[in-house]
């Protein structure tokens, strides 16, 4: 596990993971992120991304969700490890 | 359940009532979607539900009652009180609210479940109670909205469900502390396979039957917030909560519990002025007032902090709540093993487009011999009006008008129930979530959804469940753009037009026949994404939505649910659907049968040319008076026919198709193509038999040589283009085009107008379908004429 400054959920290539750091972008695609459990501190990992490169499949507290690399790229992580095998 | 038993006695515990009188008050049934909310309504319910709509908005209310548990039979004799609890009405009623994954309210659609336990919405009243269905496998995001229901202080009970798959993924969850810590009774259930229901209907009576004192009492364990937030916005919340209370917006119960919800909703805003809270304007602005405050005292996000306070909280009672397996984590669910090859870079696709092709071959192929068998019927049914009641206008409006009419909705009822079951199936199974992931891509080059894609697949077959289909997308703007392109779709009923046109001018080709068809399919699918683009540009214009969708484990679908949803959406067609088209259709039978021509026998029956070909008619025997329209280069055959074919000329469409023969003229058309124009408006391939009538075929439809022969052989009588064929390859391909673009399908406006809850998007999409339609056939005719195939 590494700090590493403002890596962007999109950037996570499928098997990373990461720690929420902050969520930008308009107040309605940010409330619905954390609602769905994307908080400040949560674990996210990138499982796939579709066949034709978006949206990305990810795990959060224990569930998949789907959002487009748009999405994705307004989710700034703290660190980023490898998911476990 | 031991948590069950143990928490019913303490939570609603001291009101332990001895009879439980039935006070029929509804008991809403609320959880996230996928939590298997609808499986237990349907255990619950059994046969026994209703499905409506909320005032304004397409979210249906589904609404049923649940049988009366065997141990909570009434005891009332020994009160003595007289007691209706031994008729069915005495039954518990349950209200099952739309899927949620949360109370916050961003669209109209969005308010009901939060409007419905507040008791804001007219026509249904406030809940006695909550039932609460919370995934046990998925236990920290259903809890978020757990709590937002818990907070507004209606009794609950919450059916801890999936509690197998739990297990399985090394993550039970102990509900008794679960219980503990919500302070409400929790019933472990296994939704799908009936376990923890008796528990769940004795909890469900009690709570039903609880009277107000024991609502308190539980209500206070439950409405109070266990996680806190900054204190000045705590200040202001309590100022809110009692602003709310004195406006009666809210009981001093759910007072503290709506302020949350409504403070949240009011800082997201809403770009679209559609979604909100709905408050009165003064209420508002106290909120508004009230996050001034805040903003200035440093707290700028409020919603953020709410929601961060809220999973906080949840996840340190997960914490505590859930027992994890020492390998838990390390296990593969099955349902990662699926995905790993259903949405797989090269496998994905492949097994999408093999289901989507089996899609289509099953509505086609299935729906056949349902649909001839229908038509037989119909036939059947025609013959036996005519055979009870003498010749006349009532026997022609029974047999024509009503049967036909009811005949032409019914007769696409097998299509429809097919699509919606190969649907439901996807639904149920967790693929439809996966098909919109594959799709998305593609779709968001013309600034749709990835679940778009279904509907406007399934539009090839009809465009009433392809509208239909859409409820599944939240955002009304990329809903409402897939409604009004979506019947631009080549559907069904276009077949047999092409198919005509093409046996008449292409006949022995059959490469050529099929690039056309396929051009024409090809035409509408362009037409359908070039139009959404275009929408989604102008008129439908806005920010791209956000795609955030579950993708939800999978599971085998279960019959009864699958069934369940397929009858449902086809009795909806039928019921809401079906009276405007029968409406309409009996109103083209009336102005395909007046007036009617001076006969000195029984009157002909030309509108059966409205009804599918297939339909059988009996055509009386009859010369028609010499007033009458004869096309001159018609042979003369079987005078029926030929009566028949002159009735529909004079008549008022017949008339129709003359009057609009200077607008469709410059597409190529003649009357007759201008009245089968007209009378497809009952349904398009009614257009094959008005011109079979017209041409005086019997039965014509599209294998009918015949009736090719005719349209081949037939020329203009008069015009410009005087002596020359009506059917050429210019006005042929201009046909086609016009028939892939133009809307000319009543039951598709009767449905988008159910679907939108408004006359003015019909409208409009009849309006630009028809000028596209138009202006297509008009440079395709022109462009063929000019390169020679007139």
């Amino acid at each position: 596990m590494s700090a590493v400054p403002d890596i962007r959920l999109s950037e996570l290539v499928p098997g990373q993971a990461g720690h929420v750091a902050a969520i930008e972008g308009v107040s309605d695609i940010r409330q619905r992120l954390r609602e769905m459990g994307l908080t400040v501190g949560s674990r996210v990992e990138v499982v796939r991304r579709a066949p034709l490169g978006d949206p990305i499949d990810i795990r959060v507290r224990g569930y998949h969700l789907s959002i487009r690399s748009r999405e994705a790229s307004c989710v700034s992580l703290s660190s980023i490890d490898r998911a476990p095998a | 359940m031991i948590a069950a038993r143990a928490n019913v006695t303490r939570g609603v515990g001291g009101a332990r009532i001895a009879a439980p009188l039935a006070t029929d008050g509804v008991l809403a049934i609320a959880g996230n979607p996928n939590s298997g909310k609808t499986t237990i309504f349907n255990a619950l319910t059994g046969l026994r539900h209703k499905v409506a709509n909320y005032p304004g908005v397409t979210v249906e209310k589904r609404e049923g009652v649940m049988r009366a548990p065997e141990r909570a039979a009434c005891t009332c004799a020994a009160t003595g009180a007289r007691c209706s609890h031994d008729t069915p009405e005495a039954a518990v009623r349950l209200l099952d609210l739309p899927g949620t994954y949360s109370l916050s309210a961003r669209s109209p659609d969005e308010q009901i479940p939060r409007d419905v336990l507040l008791g804001r919405i007219p026509g249904t009243p406030r809940p006695a109670g909550v039932l609460l269905v919370v995934d046990a496998s998925n236990l920290e995001r259903n809890l978020y909205l757990a709590t937002q229901v818990l907070e507004i202080g209606l009794p609950t009970v919450i059916a801890c469900n999936m509690t197998d798959r739990a297990a399985a993924a090394g993550t039970p969850v102990d509900e008794e502390a679960l219980a503990r810590e919500l302070g409400v009774p929790v019933v472990r259930t296994v939704g799908h396979q009936g376990e923890g229901l008796t528990e769940l209907r004795q909890c469900l009576s009690r709570l039903s039957a609880a009277d107000a004192g024991a609502v308190e009492a539980q209500a206070s364990l439950t409405r109070k917030r266990r996680w806190r937030l900054p204190e000045p916005v705590e200040r202001s919340l309590s100022q809110l909560a009692d602003r709310l209370v004195d406006t009666r917006i809210a009981t001093p119960l759910s007072a503290d519990g709506a302020a949350v919800l409504f403070l949240t909703d009011v800082a997201a805003g809403d770009g679209d002025g559609a979604g909100g809270p709905g408050l009165p304007p003064d209420i508002h602005a106290a909120f508004a007032e009230q996050l001034g405050v805040l903003k200035s005292a440093g707290y700028d996000d409020v919603p953020g902090l709410v929601v961060e306070a809220r999973y906080n909280w949840i996840s340190e009672l997960c914490a505590g709540v859930i027992r994890r397996d020492a390998d838990a984590g390390r296990r593969v669910a099955i349902s990662d093993r699926i995905d790993n090859v259903v949405t797989h870079r090269v496998l994905g696709p492949g097994i999408f487009a093999g289901l989507m092709a089996g899609m289509f071959w099953s509505i086609f192929s299935l729906a056949q011999p349902l649909m001839d068998a229908i038509e037989t019927g119909q036939g059947w049914l025609q013959a036996l009006v005519r055979s009870l009641l003498s010749a006349g206008p009532l026997a022609d409006l029974l047999a024509d008008g009503l049967v036909g009419g009811v005949g032409s909705v019914v007769v696409f009822f097998p299509q429809i129930c097919i699509l919606f079951l190969l649907i439901a199936l996807l639904e149920d199974s967790g693929y439809m979530a996966r098909a919109a992931f594959l799709m998305d891509k593609l779709m968001s080059r013309v600034g749709l959804h990835g679940k778009s894609f279904i509907p406007l697949l399934s539009s090839f077959a009809c465009a009433i469940p392809g509208i239909m289909a859409t409820r599944t997308i939240e955002n009304r703007r990329d809903r409402f753009t897939t409604i009004l392109v979506a019947p631009l779709m080549s559907c069904s009923a276009r077949l047999p037009v092409y198919l005509v046109i093409i046996s008449v001018l292409f006949a022995g080709n059959v490469w050529l026949q099929t690039g056309i068809i396929f051009g024409m399919y090809a035409l509408g699918t362009l037409a359908a994404l070039g139009m959404a683009l275009l929408l989604k540009r102008t008129l439908l214009r806005g920010p791209t939505p956000a795609f955030i969708m579950e993708l939800p484990p999978y599971h085998l679908p279960r019959p009864w649910p699958v069934l369940r949803m397929m009858w449902d959406r086809s009795k909806l067609f039928l019921t809401r659907a079906g009276t405007t088209i029968v409406a309409i259709c009996i109103v083209l039978w009336a102005l395909a049968y007046f007036p009617q021509a001076t006969t000195d026998s029984a009157p002909a029956s030309p509108a059966a040319a409205v009804q599918p070909p297939q339909s059988e008619r009996e055509a009386q025997a009859s010369a028609a008076g010499g007033q009458a329209f004869a096309p001159s280069d018609l042979p003369v055959e079987a005078s029926g026919v030929d009566s028949a074919s002159r009735q529909l000329a004079d008549s008022y469409l017949g008339r129709m198709g003359r009057w609009i023969e200077p607008v469709v003229e410059p597409l190529g058309f003649d009357w007759k193509i201008g009245v089968g124009i007209v009378a497809s408006f009952a349904a398009r391939e009614v257009f094959v038999g008005t011109l079979g009538t017209l041409y005086s075929v019997a039965d014509a439809d599209e294998s009918t040589p015949e009736l090719r022969e005719r349209m081949r052989s037939d020329r203009w009588t008069a015009g410009p283009r005087a002596g020359r064929p009506v059917f050429t390859v210019a006005s042929g391909l201009s046909l086609m085009v016009f028939y892939v673009l133009c809307c000319q399908c009543v039951s598709t406006l009767a449905v988008a107008r159910r679907e939108t809850q408004s006359w003015r998007w019909p409208a409009f999409m009849f309006a630009y379908m028809t000028a596209l339609a138009y202006v297509a056939s008009l440079a395709v005719f022109h462009v063929a004429s000019w390169m020679g195939a007139a």
